[in-house]
C-alpha cells in the first residue's frame, strides 16, 4: 500500500499534464483506466501536447510498454492465474506490482501473489482517482518536481530493487543496466534505452 | 490533433499494450520453465528496474542531467543503506528532491 500513495499522486500530475496537452476529461480518464501504464500515458500526452502525430504517440507508448510484456513473462509462472483473473493480472502488470511481488521471498508463493495483487489493484485505484483530481485541478499540480514526486518515485523503485540484489554479481548486473540505459539515452528514442538492457539479462543468464 | 485522432491513438495504444501484456502470460509454461529461460526472465525485472531508476533520475528529454532528482535518490539510497523502512526512504528522497528543486 505504501507504494500506491506516491504513485497515485503521480497520477494527479498525469491528469494535469493530459488536460494541459489538450485532451479532454474523458480521454484523460480513459488513458489511466484502460491503458494504465504511467510512462506510456505521459508519452502519449507529451507527443500530442507538442503537436506530434498519432503514429509517433502510438509508437512511443508501445516502446515504453514493452517492459510490461517482459514482466508478464516473469510473473506468469509465479501467479498461476487462469481465465478472467489472468486477464486482470495482465492489465495490472506494471513496474510497481512486479517490483513488490519480486521483493518478497520467492519461495513463499503466497506473499508473492499477495504483493502483486494488492499493489496492482492499489495502484490502479489511486492512479485513477488522482488522475481525475489532477485533471480537475490542472493548474496547481502541473509541476511534480515542486512536491518532490520525481525524486520519491525512483527512490521507491530503488527500495524495491534493493532487497533483490542479493549477490555481488546481481549488483554488478544492475549497475551495468543503469550505465547502459544512461549511455543510450541521448542517442535513441525514449523507451529503447530501458528495453535495451534486456540484452544484459540475456547475456548474463545464458550461462550459470 | 483532432478529437477523433486522439481517440484513435488511445484505442490503438490500448490494444497494443494489452496484447504485449497478455502474450507474456499466454506463452506455454514448458517453454518458459526451461532452466536457461528461467535464469534470463528472473534477471529481466532486475535490469529493467535498474534502467528505469537511472533514466527517471538522470535524464530529461533524452539528455543526461544531474539535478534535484539525483540528490533525492542519493538521500534515499543512504537511507536504504541504513536499513530504513520503505516509507522513510521515499519521504527522505521526496523531501530532499523537493528542497533542492525549490532552492535552485
Amino acid at each position: 500500500m505504501a507504494v500506491a500513495v506516491p504513485v497515485g499522486l503521480y497520477g494527479a500530475a498525469f491528469g494535469a499534464a493530459s488536460i494541459s496537452a489538450g485532451l479532454d476529461l474523458l480521454q484523460t480518464i480513459a488513458l489511466s483506466a484502460i491503458l494504465f501504464s504511467g510512462a506510456s500515458q505521459f508519452a502519449i500526452v507529451g507527443v500530442i501536447g507538442s503537436g506530434g502525430g498519432a503514429i509517433a504517440a502510438i509508437l512511443a507508448s508501445a516502446l515504453l510498454g514493452i517492459r510490461n510484456g517482459f514482466y508478464a513473462l516473469r510473473m506468469a509462472p509465479l501467479l498461476e492465474a487462469r481465465g478472467l483473473r489472468r486477464l486482470i493480472a495482465a492489465h495490472i502488470t506494471i513496474d510497481e506490482a512486479t517490483a513488490v511481488a519480486l521483493a518478497q521471498d520467492q519461495e513463499d508463493r503466497n506473499s508473492v501473489k499477495k504483493g502483486f495483487w494488492f499493489t496492482g489493484i492499489g495502484v490502479f485505484i489511486f492512479w485513477n482517482l488522482f488522475t481525475i483530481v489532477g485533471a480537475l485541478s490542472a493548474s496547481i499540480l502541473e509541476d511534480p518536481s515542486k512536491w518532490g514526486l520525481d525524486s520519491a518515485v525512483p527512490a521507491a523503485f530503488l527500495a524495491l530493487l534493493w532487497p533483490q540484489l542479493t549477490s555481488r554479481r546481481l549488483r554488478i548486473i544492475a549497475l551495468l543496466a543503469m550505465v547502459m540505459a544512461l549511455a543510450l539515452s541521448p542517442f535513441v528514442t525514449a523507451g529503447l534505452p530501458i528495453i535495451s538492457v534486456v540484452l544484459i539479462a540475456l547475456i548474463a543468464g545464458w550461462r550459470k | 490533433m483532432s478529437d477523433q485522432a486522439i481517440w484513435l491513438t488511445i484505442s490503438i495504444s490500448v490494444i497494443v499494450m494489452l496484447a504485449m501484456r497478455i502474450i507474456g502470460y499466454l506463452l506455454p509454461p514448458q517453454w518458459v520453465s526451461k532452466e536457461r529461460v528461467l535464469r534470463i526472465t528472473a534477471l529481466i525485472p532486475i535490469v529493467l528496474l535498474a534502467a528505469l531508476i537511472a533514466v527517471q533520475t538522470m535524464t530529461s528529454d533524452s539528455e543526461l542531467v544531474i539535478d534535484h532528482r539525483f540528490v533525492g535518490l542519493l538521500a534515499g539510497a543512504i537511507a536504504l543503506y541504513f536499513k530504513r523502512s520503505f516509507l522513510t526512504v521515499m519521504v527522505i528522497a521526496g523531501a530532499m528532491g523537493s528542497l533542492f528543486y525549490n532552492l535552485s
